[in-house]
């Protein structure tokens, strides 16, 4: 038996081979080559870019998150410095050192000194901080070491000049008096309406002109000092973070619905039906606009198409001494049986269900807008997909069990595939923390999934689930 | 016989030598392919497709593992085989039950087969059987390596070696009564 296998090897490979068609030279065959070599580079080139793109984006957008954050922390430190230090002033009187203004009753002899006076500083009281940003005050220091004030509320205040961004006192004048500007007296009004202000401050100088400083530089708007102010509301204080939406991860699921077939193969697309899978992912905003998120999300897909294969084949058998008809002699009437030597036709019937199985990973980068109402808000998306066949495999059930690894063996699907995805989210919040959705999405493949010549193979994929958002 | 300059000269992508390597190769690939695929345009699109695939993963090739041609051989076979299956032509092969170790009969006297016999048997031999019966006898792979090619089961490539050499001997034996009978 080995030595006609061996005989037959030797007849095939090394008895020499047959002549090779002209059709099969290098002149007529090589155009054929290097036109599917270059197609093949060509296929890396936009997966490049897109990685490219989508790192691109990333990096960029976590910079720039990263620098609002910056931004944002740092002015919530400044206004807590202030208000951390003006506190830290008044409950430190007793270790004074250093210079002292001493705030006694007095009373401004008119209100058109008053005015005079007022213009020439500006204050902010805790009443106005919410009202109004700009009020005046009138200051008069009796000296580098002490003062005198009169306030026309029994705040103890101190503030900055707006207008020349730093603090201007008149060293000689005798006294020390601030004005609310929506409560400076007119004309004809008594001074007995005038608050008179008994409290005495003892304020450190020295760490005041410092925060001073800091606001010329650092705040264009009217900032105050307050030993008593009353810290101003997060909404108020951090204009950022007042239209920001929520900047969370999201966790989702659910059911992955199939659609579309085969053009190009028969049977497949007459045979092919999808059955549920599943896709479970993460989303994380990468960027946040005015009105705007870019988002992208990592995803994991579990598609199963199904076969109901019913057919026949028809393969071709020769059929020896085959009874193919009987003559009778004409004079004798015997009847004799014709054989003959004949080729006919098996049929063999295909009756079995064949699944192929999908798992993808697909990376998404998009755009989103929502739109809020009272605990929900509805998220609206768009986006590009791009996926990764991570194994594709066949399993045949009934009488021929056969599992084909698509993947490994027979790469008759792409590894990697270009889609768009668009959907909608809608958000409750349970918490400030927590929020749970429900979405619902669709994902579009643009290129074929098959390598088969000739074969169109673009499924697409509705998503439907829910997931829960971790807000930051 | 492909020499290792040439080899080192298709890796950086030189079309002269990608054009001696081709020119040298395609006797043997051609051979292959015309066992597998009966029509010229699938031979033509199945040889671009294998050395497409040479060419491009050529510095992968080791001279230490078996010669060029052994792996010129696996590329090429690879193709006729995913060439098949793409176009629905490699039947669903069954396991079968045991099939003992078929004896080729006396009446088949391989000392005076030719190459021409086979082939006429080959032409008409059931698909299934013919694939396995040149994956092991005319290509050289174990039962281990066609059942990986095939995604079959070992018994399976072993039953439809055995029903192949069984169909072979009728069909040898047949064909030279036919010869002898002047039928041909």
């Amino acid at each position: 038996m080995e030595s006609f296998d061996k005989k037959v090897s030797d007849l095939y490979n090394k008895d020499g081979f047959d002549e090779v068609p002209a059709e099969f030279s290098w002149l007529e065959i090589n155009e054929g080559i290097y036109e599917k070599l270059d197609k093949n580079e060509s296929k890396k080139r936009p997966i490049a870019w897109f990685w490219f793109a989508g790192i691109s984006i990333l990096v960029i957008g976590m910079f720039i998150y990263n620098t609002n954050t910056t931004i944002s922390n740092g002015k919530h430190t400044s206004n807590d410095t202030i208000d951390k230090e003006s506190t830290t002033l008044i409950k430190n009187k007793e270790s004074i050192n250093l210079n002292q203004y001493n705030i006694s009753e007095t009373t401004s002899n008119s209100y058109e000194e008053d005015q005079k006076i007022s213009e020439s500083f500006k204050i902010v009281t805790p009443k106005s901080i919410k009202e109004q940003p700009t009020k005046y005050i009138s200051l008069k220091s009796l000296g580098i070491e002490k003062s005198h004030e009169k306030l026309n509320q029994s705040n103890s205040l101190l503030g900055s000049n707006n207008k020349s961004n730093h603090l201007e006192t008149a060293p000689n004048a005798p006294e020390l008096t601030i004005h609310n500007a929506n409560s400076i007296p007119g004309p004809n009004s008594s001074t007995n309406e005038k608050t008179n202000v008994a409290s005495r401050l003892t304020i450190s100088i020295n760490p005041i002109i410092n925060v001073l400083v800091q606001l010329k530089h650092k705040a264009e708007k009217p900032t105050i000092i307050c030993n008593n102010m009353v810290p101003s509301s997060p909404e108020t204080n951090n204009p950022i973070n007042h239209n920001e939406r929520p900047f969370g991860i999201s966790a989702y699921g659910g059911t992955l619905i199939g659609l579309g077939s085969y053009s190009g193969a028969e049977v497949r697309s007459e045979t092919s039906q999808w059955l549920p899978g599943y896709y479970v992912g993460i989303r994380v905003p990468i960027l946040q606009t005015e009105k705007f998120d870019i988002y992208s999300s990592f995803e994991h897909k579990y598609a199963v198409q199904l076969f109901e294969i019913n057919k026949t084949d028809s393969t071709k058998v020769s059929l020896q001494n085959t009874l193919v008809g009987v003559s009778t002699n004409a004079l004798t009437g015997k009847e004799t049986q014709v054989h003959e030597d004949t080729v006919g036709f098996r049929k063999t019937t295909h009756d079995y269900t064949h699944y192929n199985t999908f798992r993808i990973n697909t990376l998404n980068i998009g755009l989103s807008r929502s739109i809020e109402f009272g605990s929900f808000q509805l998220d609206a998306s768009v986006g590009a997909a791009y996926s990764f066949l991570v194994l594709s495999k066949g399993k045949t059930i009934g009488n021929e069990h056969n599992i084909i690894d698509y993947n490994s063996q027979l790469p008759i699907y792409s590894s990697s595939n270009f889609g768009f995805e668009a959907g909608l989210d809608i958000y409750y919040s349970i918490n400030k923390k927590i929020r749970i959705n429900t979405n619902i999405r669709g994902e579009y493949s643009t290129s074929n999934w098959s390598k088969e010549n000739n074969v169109r193979f673009k499924p697409s994929f509705i998503k439907l689930g829910g997931g829960i958002n971790y807000i930051f | 016989m492909v020499d290792n300059h040439i080899i080192s000269n298709c890796i950086k992508g030189k079309r002269k030598a990608h054009s001696v390597l081709y020119s040298s190769c395609i006797p043997y690939a051609y051979s292959i392919v015309s066992r597998y695929l009966p029509n010229s345009e699938d031979r033509k699109d199945v040889i671009q497709e294998a050395f497409v695939k040479v060419f491009r993963s050529i510095q992968k090739y080791d001279a230490g593992k078996g010669t060029f041609n052994l792996w010129l051989r696996k590329i090429v076979v690879n193709e006729c085989l995913m060439f098949i299956r793409k176009n629905k032509r490699l039947p669903l092969l069954t396991s079968v039950e045991e099939v003992p170790e078929f004896q080729l009969s006396e009446e088949v006297k391989h000392n005076q087969l030719t190459k021409r016999d086979i082939e006429n048997a080959l032409s008409d031999m059931p698909e299934g059987y013919k694939i396995v019966f040149m994956l092991n006898v005319i290509d050289g792979y174990n039962h281990g390596e066609i059942s990986k090619m095939l995604n079959i089961k070992k018994e399976t490539s072993r039953s439809q070696l055995a029903r192949a050499k069984k169909w072979m001997q009728k069909n040898l034996i047949d064909n030279r009564k036919n010869i002898a009978y002047g039928i041909f």
